[in-house]
Parts: C-alpha cells; structure tokens; sequence
C-alpha cells in the first residue's frame, strides 16, 4: 500500500515542480537570452519482490536548460561583426554624408574656385572678376578647414565612444567573474546541479560583451568561463577580470589607444570585432586615409596655385604673392623620446607625396625611415641638415638638436594640412594674371619674324623683368642685348634671363625684338589662363590625378566604404538572425508548446491525485474488511 | 522547425520595419528627386557625377567666354567699320581736291574735313570696350593706347594678344593688338613708295606706279633723273640703270617696275623710288592734310609735287584699306568660330545634362512603381502578424 501511496506522492511532487518549470519558462518568454528549461524525468529504481521488479514511481533528475555552445559560439561570433560593422558603418556613413553632401563637401567650392580663374582668365581687369576670386578662395579654405574641423570632431567622438566602450567592457568583466564566482559556488553545494538562470546570465554578458569587442571563450572545469580578447589577451580568468584603459597615443596627444591595465601594453592594433574594433577600424581605414587625401588635395592646390601666381605679375606690377598660405607637414616626436632634437618637415614636391605615413626614427648613428603601417624602410636621400635637408616621397627633413638612440618621429604629411588651408593675400589687385614680360616685334621690323608672347622659365631670375632686345645680326644669327651671337633657328625656343619666347618666319637684318617687363595694370590674361588650367593639370600622385580628380577619388573612396560596410552589415545581420533563429528554435519559449505542457502536467497531477486517492480507497477497503 | 514565441514577433517586427524602411527610401527618391543621398548610394555614379559636374561647368564657362568673345569681337569690329568710313571719307576729300579749280582756301577747307577723319580713325583706335579697358591696346590697357604729339602719333600698347579659352584648349584671339592694325603697313603701295623731288621745277608728276614682275624687283632705291627730254634711273650707288627718251604718259620699266609718268620734267627734275617702309595709317593721313593744306595756287611745280604725293598717299591709304579689311575679315572668321564653339558648347552641355540626370535623378515611372510594390509589401507584412499573432493556444485554455 505504501508503495502506490509513494508512486503517487512522487507522480505528483513531479508534475507540480513540471507545471513549475512550464510556468517559469512563460513567465520568461520574453526575458532576453532565458533558455527554456525542461524538467530531466526518469523512473525510480524499481524494487525487487518475489514477483520480480515493480516500479517505484517518477523521479526528477535534474532541471536542465535547452542550450547549445556552438550555437552560442557562433553568436558571440556573428554579434561582435554585426556590431563592428554597424560602427564602422556609421562613422563611414557620417563621413560620406560630410564629403559628398554638396552643402558641406567640397565640390561646389572646388568648382566655384575654378570658375572664379576661368572668369579671371576671361576678364582679367575687371574689379569685381578679381574679388570674386578672392571670395571663391576664401570660401575653398574655410571648407577644407571645416573638413578638417568635422573630421577631427569624428575622431574625438570616437575617443569618446573609445573611453565609454572600455568602461563597458571593464564592467562586463567584472560581472562575469562575479558570476563565475557564484556558479562554482553553485555548482558545489548543489551536487552539480546547473544553475541554469545563472548560466543565462552568464551567457548574456558574454553576448553583451562581444558586442563591444570581439572575445574568445574557453569554459574550466568547475564552471567557471574564461573570456579572452585580442589573439589571446585575457579579460576574465575564473573569477579574476584584467581590465583595459584607455591611453595617449606615443605619437597624439590627441589621440586614445587601449592599453592592459597591468603593463600598459598597447593593444589596439590587435583588437577587433565589436563595437571597440568598429571605432579603431574605422578611425585607421575611414577617417585618417580621408583626412590623409583632403590634405594632399590641399597641399598639392595651395602649392600649385602659389607656385603659378609666382609665375604672374598683379595689377601693381609686382610678382604674385601666394594666394593660399604655404602648409607645412605634421611631424610629432613620440613622448618616449630621450633626445631634444626637432624635425622641420617641409613640402619639396606636393606631386610626389604617395599619402603615406611615415616614422623617422634614429639608431644612435644613422636614421631611418619607414612606411608608418607596413614597416618598409624608405631610401633616404641628403645629410638632414638644413642645408642639406633629407629628401625621401617629396618630402625634406631637417634635423636640429641632439637626438638620442631609439627616438622616433611620427611624419603625417597631409594629416592636418586641410585645417591650415588659408587665404593669404589680402587685396584683389594682387591676383597675378599677367605674365611678368612680354615680347613684341620692333615696329620698324622689315623681315616678317614673329615672336612668342614670352613664357617664364625661371621667375627667381634677377634679371627676369630687366627689358632685352633680341637683334638680327644677319638673316641667320642674332645678338641678345647687343653681345653674342647666336645661330637662328626658326621656332626654337630662346632661354634668357629666366624667360624663353620663340621667334619663327625669316626676320630680316636689323630686326629687333625687345622683351620687357609688364606693366602695372595690364590687361594680360596669360598667367590667369594658367592658373584657370589648374583645373585639370595633374599635380597629384606623381603627375597622375589633378586635384578634381583626387577629389572625386576621395568621394568615391568613402562612399565605397561606406557602401560596402552597409552591404557587409546586411549580410551580418542576416547570419546573426540565422544564429538566433537556431538558438531560438532550440532555446526560445514557445508558448503554445508551454500552454500544452501546461495542460499536460495538470493532467498527470490529476492522474497522480487519482493514484493516492486509488491507494485511499484500496486502503479503505482493507480497513472496512477487517472491520467485519 | 521550433518557432519560439519571442522569435516569431522579434521576426515579424524586423520584416515590417526593414519593408518601412526600403519605403520610406523610396519616398525620399521621391521627395528629392535625387537617386543618390550620398556617395554611398552609388559610389561609382557619385564619382562619375562629379567630373560631370566639372565638366558641365567648364562647359558652361566655354559657352559664356565664346560669347563674351563675340561681344569683343563685334565691338572691335565697329570700330574697324569706323575707321574703313574715315578712309573713305579721306578719299573722297582727295578726289575732290584732284579738281584743278579748286583755289587753296578750298583745298583747306578740304584738310580740315581730312583732319576730322583723321580725328575719328584716332578716336576708333582707341575705342574701349565694356568695361573702359582700350580695345587695341595689347595688354596695356588701362590707358589709351594712341596720342598726338609732335612725331605724329604714338603707340603705347604692346603686341600681347587678348585671347579667351572657349573649348579645352583651344584659345580664341578676342582683340588685336593696335600695332598689328594700324601701325604695321607698307608706305606706298606696299611694295614700294615714288616721291617728287621738292626741288623740282618741272610738272612731272606720277600717274601710276606697279611692280609688273615681283621677282624681278630687289627692293632697292632707285632714281629717276632728266635732262634733255631723256630720264635716266640709276641706282643708289649711280650706277645707271636704264636711260631713254621721256615721252608723257608712256610706261617706263625696269628692275621689275612699271611706272608711268605725266607732265613736262625740267632738266634736273628727280622722281626717287625706294622700297616701303613701315608707315602708319596715321601717318598717310598727316601727310596728305599738310598737302592739301600747302599752297599750290599759281604753282605749276609744286602742283604737279603735290599730286605726286597725292598718288603716293591714295596708295598708302589702299594699302591701308585692305589691310583693315583683312582685318575684318578675320574677325568675321573669329566671330563664327565664337558663335560656333558657343552652340558647340550649348550642345555639350545638354548632353553632359542628360548624362547627370541619368546618374543623379530618380526614374519616376520605376520609383513610382516600386513605392507601391513595397506599400503592398508592408501590409502583406502587418496584417499577416495580426492574423498570426491572435492565434494562441492559451486562447482555448478557459
């Protein structure tokens, strides 16, 4: 009699604490990364008689969760890409809206700069066509300085999402090892029994915590889950948590970089994944490459533009004076630094800058330099005195001061060059549109030689604007300003004094051709017609992109990257929502499944209820038989 | 497959939400008109885009310099129609002064006439354009390029051609410069110039001058002397030439030149031939006024010098005429080519349109299309989950 009596004892203790797992698992349908839980049942050791073995009842082993650790592997994996790329993406897509945005980018004002000289070329004298120029230029250099002022900003943003992410991270780790601490408790006093909702929360931090950066994990034997980042770099170790800090970059103040905690080793070059490795990639693939580019298409503008206007004479009669203040390239010393020497980098060539960055460093006899991001050494050319600056990628370095063995310098040439983009000249007569000399055929010329316009070969010259006279000695042979003599040779050029004109037709004996110096006020447009040529000259690359070119190439670069990320992020999201559907379908409360359940487990609790009051009545009937 | 309940709502909402989305782009297309928001959209488009835009604007910028060019070029081109009017009016004043009634007052009254036209291809010379910059003046023109002084008139611009670049890299002369126009040209008529000795005392005179046979012309003075009825031309070294008997009004040839001469010669009486030099328009003009205004009444001798110069001026003013016509000429050539590159560029422009148009805007027929396409999408999308979503089994546990 005991026996049914303990078979539906334990038939219903069963099924109360089965409807108690049902109930549990719809009260946390909707309670992020629950796994629902399923009672483990097993029949009780049957107990041996002479009729061989009867059942003893139902027994719980244990209450498990649904879960699958590759599935959570492959989440933790697909949550940590979908949530780098979609930070990536959004730095990359701030940035193409910047760029390619016609109120903020810089084609409008490229073009309206452009327009300006063409306008400049047409009309060289008039007062309003000059300050217009004046007035395009300004609105170029405080677009490129905007440029530069929205990318910086980025880049602060992203230290600041940098500090936030980290003390997220640090917090994860610590909860983590806090749990890893409860559930070996756990798992002690219960006899092994899983702690299933502490497993959960577990799991959930882990998921939290890729989302910031990419981790590894590895389960230890009493339960506890070591968490790893960066190619090994441990965060959690059963219930210790290594944190991370953020720290100056050696070269940028400005800059953050994620360091260990312990040692202050920098890591970030080897951290990825998550929204952590987003913000770093982004910073090294989207916004420096941007500012790199907008910086050489300022460098190379200003140089080009300056170099041209030096060409030219202005309205004043003057050499033209730059229009754009020269830009200088960055080079910072590393705080490591023992040394007190200084670097003075200056543009040789802003056709030949390749958009590289560089480190200079010394080893105590010689320097070296080097591709800042893939370490090949670069040839050096010069002593790096001032004199003798080093030469190396369009660049001249000059060195100053005492430098110590292991000092190194960070080299960005176009890095800041935009936010020093500025309108130098100050009046719009000093536009130089006229060529410094102009060469005329005297009137009283009786062959019928004619002569170029006169082109300047070398406006640093002394004697450039001193006035020549190219005389006929005979019908082969010429003098210049009455001494040498020189065999003629129809339409060669004629280089003197830094300018070179061509003479071509028969000129006569006696005939003179005088060149001389233009005049203030000239309506020449020969220098105008040069400068508007900018437009499509290549100054960029080594002669291979003129600066609309590089433009577009920048706009396309972004908006390619951004583009990419965008299609990346969908097919990300796509395999993490494949992820969570296998997790789901295997670990998701279903509700109808849990009403069934429900119905299921009340049954067999009234089924059991039966059982004890089947074993009351037998009972009753023993009783009321001896009773007789 | 198991769908947990969580799943299947956490599905359906991203399905509507990634369907309001795409619509919601689409409704943007719309509203914009544009294809692209940013680079991204499209980033080999948005590249191509840009350079089309620059070259849209360079373009644009060709079809106004040609027009602008035209402009120069048209008032350049009045102003050489002024000058052509003047030379006329000079010469009419010459014919006139050829009658021999004609007393020197009247002859002065023609010099003052002769004087206004010089006066106006002056004024035509330094002709402005626009914007006050002297349109003859080369590159110095801020300041009027021609002034009277003693030497007759000076020329203060230089050689530089103004030019304006209406199509890549090509350049359009848009002025020329006042040297080129009225200062370069041939003294006589072009090739050579006659003069009359002032001291002649004969009625000589030149009636016609012409190179008969250019190679055998070389360009050297030469001298044509009388004395007894025969002339003699000798060259500048004394050498005698030719020599023959003076008959009026017959051809006399040599070295390649036809002259004929009209009148008596005195013994003595010289007619010299040199080859042309440079002289201006100006110039041509001075020197006949002062011819008109010399007396000649009663003067046989100084009469027949004056209508000698008379002759050498007409050809000079010829020489003059032809060259300001040719002049003309080619600005008409540089006014069409203006015109032409105008409408070349207008043409471009359109096409460069029409290509950025295809890059940049929206195709409304398909955007169209597509918005309604995704609006069905959506509701599909919501009025499913509500059916689903009401079908419970703890609807039937009661």
């Amino acid at each position: 009699m005991a026996d049914i009596l303990g078979i539906g004892t334990s038939a219903l203790l069963t099924s109360r604490t089965a409807l108690d797992v049902a109930g549990h698992n719809i009260a946390n349908a909707n309670t992020p990364g629950y796994s629902r839980q399923r009672v483990d049942l097993a029949a009780r050791l049957a107990g041996l008689s002479a009729n061989g073995f009867s059942g003893t009842g139902v027994q719980i082993n244990s209450v498990q969760r649904l879960d699958d650790q590759f599935v959570f592997a492959q989440e933790v994996r697909s949550t940590a890409a979908v949530s780098r790329t979609a930070t990536f993406q959004a730095v990359a897509q701030r940035t193409d809206s910047l760029l390619s945005d016609a109120s903020t980018g810089l084609g409008s004002v490229l073009n309206g700069f452009f327009d300006s000289l063409a306008g400049l070329a047409a009309n060289p004298s008039s007062g309003a066509v000059r300050q217009t120029v004046l007035t395009a230029a300004e609105s170029l250099a405080s677009r490129f300085q905007d440029l530069q002022r929205e990318l910086d900003d980025s880049e602060q943003t992203i230290n600041a999402q940098l500090r936030q992410t980290v003390t997220e991270i640090n917090g994860y780790a610590h909860s983590i090892a806090q749990l890893n601490s409860r559930i070996a408790d756990a798992l002690g006093s219960s006899g092994g029994q899983p702690p299933n909702d502490l497993l959960d929360q577990r799991d959930q931090l882990v998921r939290a915590l890729s989302e910031r950066v990419s981790v590894s994990t590895v389960p230890q034997d009493d339960g506890a889950l070591n968490v790893f980042v960066a190619n090994g770099q441990s965060l959690v170790v059963g219930t210790q948590a290594n944190v991370l800090e953020t720290s100056r970059n050696e070269f940028n103040a400005q800059r953050l970089e994620i360091s260990t905690a312990g040692n202050g080793a920098v890591i970030s070059s080897q951290l990825g994944g998550g929204r952590l490795g987003g913000l770093l990639d982004a910073r090294r693939e989207v916004l420096d490459p941007a500012r790199e580019k907008l910086g050489r298409i300022a460098l190379a503008l200003t140089d080009a533009v300056n170099r041209q206007q030096a060409m030219g004479v202005d309205q004043t009669g003057a050499l033209g004076a730059p229009l754009f203040t020269p830009v200088s390239a960055a080079a910072t010393a590393s705080v490591r630094n023992t040394g007190n020497a200084q670097l003075g980098v200056a543009i040789a060539d802003a056709g030949q800058l390749s958009g590289r960055d560089y480190l200079l460093s010394f080893s105590g006899s010689s320097w070296s330099l080097r591709d800042a991001r893939s370490g090949n050494e670069l040839a050096l050319s010069g002593s790096g005195t001032a004199a003798d600056p080093f030469r190396a990628e369009g660049l001249s370095i000059a060195i100053s001061g005492s430098p110590a063995a292991g000092d190194r310098y960070a080299i960005q040439p176009g890095q800041r060059a935009a936010g020093q983009m500025q309108l130098a000249l100050q009046s719009a007569s000093q536009l130089a549109a006229a060529a410094p000399v102009h060469a005329d055929a005297a009137l009283a010329n009786v062959g019928n030689g004619r002569i170029s316009g006169g082109s300047v070969q070398n406006v640093d010259d002394p004697a450039l604007r001193t006035p020549a006279s190219i005389v006929f000695t005979s019908a082969s042979s010429f003098s210049i300003n009455g001494s040498g003599s020189y065999a003629y040779a129809p339409g060669s050029a004629i280089n003197f004094n830094g300018w070179s004109v061509t003479i071509d037709g028969t000129p006569a004996t006696g005939d003179r051709f005088d060149i001389a110096p233009t005049a203030a006020n000239s309506g020449d447009a020969r220098n105008a017609q040069q400068l508007s040529q900018l437009v499509s000259k290549a100054v960029l690359d080594g002669g291979l992109n003129s600066v609309v070119a590089a433009h577009a190439q920048l706009v396309e670069q972004v908006g390619s990257q951004s583009q990419q990320a965008g299609l990346q992020l969908q097919s990300q999201t796509a395999l993490q929502s494949q992820t969570e559907q296998a997790r789901n379908a295997l670990s998701g409360v279903n509700l109808d499944e849990e009403a069934a359940d429900l119905l299921r487990y009340q049954q067999a609790y009234q089924a059991a209820a039966q059982i004890i009051a089947t074993a009351g009545t037998v009972f009753d009937t023993l009783l009321s038989a001896i009773r007789r | 497959m198991r769908v947990s309940t969580a799943d299947f709502y956490r599905q359906s909402i991203a399905a509507i939400q990634r369907q309001q989305a795409q619509s919601l782009a689409t409704q943007n297309q719309l509203a914009t008109g544009q294809r692209m928001v940013s680079a991204s959209d499209d980033p080999t488009a948005a590249a191509q885009a840009l350079s089309l835009d620059q070259a849209l604007g360079s373009t644009q910028r060709y079809a106004d310099n040609a027009q602008r060019a035209g402009e120069r070029l048209g008032l350049e081109e009045n102003a050489l129609a002024s000058v052509n009017d003047a030379i006329n009016s000079v010469r009419e004043k010459l014919v006139q002064a050829g009658n021999a009634a004609l007393s020197d007052a009247d002859r002065k009254t023609l010099a003052v006439d002769v004087r206004a036209a010089l006066a106006q291809i002056v004024s035509a010379a330094n002709s402005v354009d626009g914007q006050g910059r002297y349109l003859f003046a080369g590159g110095n023109d801020g300041a009027a390029p021609f002034s009277f002084s003693a030497g007759g008139v000076q020329y203060h611009g230089d050689a530089i051609a103004h030019s304006m670049e209406i199509g890549p890299g090509r350049q359009l002369a848009t002025a020329d410069a006042g040297s080129a126009v009225f200062l370069r040209m041939g003294s006589g008529n072009g090739q050579f110039s006659v003069a009359a000795s002032a001291a002649n005392t004969g009625t000589v005179r030149v009636a016609a001058a012409s190179l008969a046979s250019p190679a055998a012309y070389d360009a050297e003075p030469y001298t044509l002397q009388f004395s007894a009825g025969r002339y003699t031309v000798s060259d500048a070294d004394g050498n005698t030439v030719q020599s023959a008997d003076y008959q009026a009004g017959q051809s006399i040839r040599f070295r390649g030149l036809d002259l004929r001469l009209d009148g008596e010669p005195a013994d003595g009486d010289r007619i010299t031939v040199s080859p042309s030099r440079q002289q201006d328009v100006f110039a041509t003009v001075t020197q006949l006024a002062e011819w008109l205004e010399t007396p000649q009444q009663g003067d046989a001798a100084k009469r027949a010098q004056a209508q000698t110069a008379m002759f050498e001026g007409l050809s000079a003013l010829s020489v003059a005429q032809n060259h300001i016509l040719d002049t003309r000429a080619r600005l008409g050539g540089r006014l069409q080519v203006a015109e032409a590159a105008s409408l070349q560029q207008q043409t471009r422009a359109i096409g460069l349109e029409s290509s950025l148009s295809a890059l940049r805007d929206v195709d409304y027929a398909e955007a169209t299309g597509r918005l309604s396409q995704q609006l069905v999408g959506l509701q599909a999308a919501q009025q499913s989950f509500l059916k689903i979503q009401g079908l419970s089994l703890f609807n039937y546990l009661r």
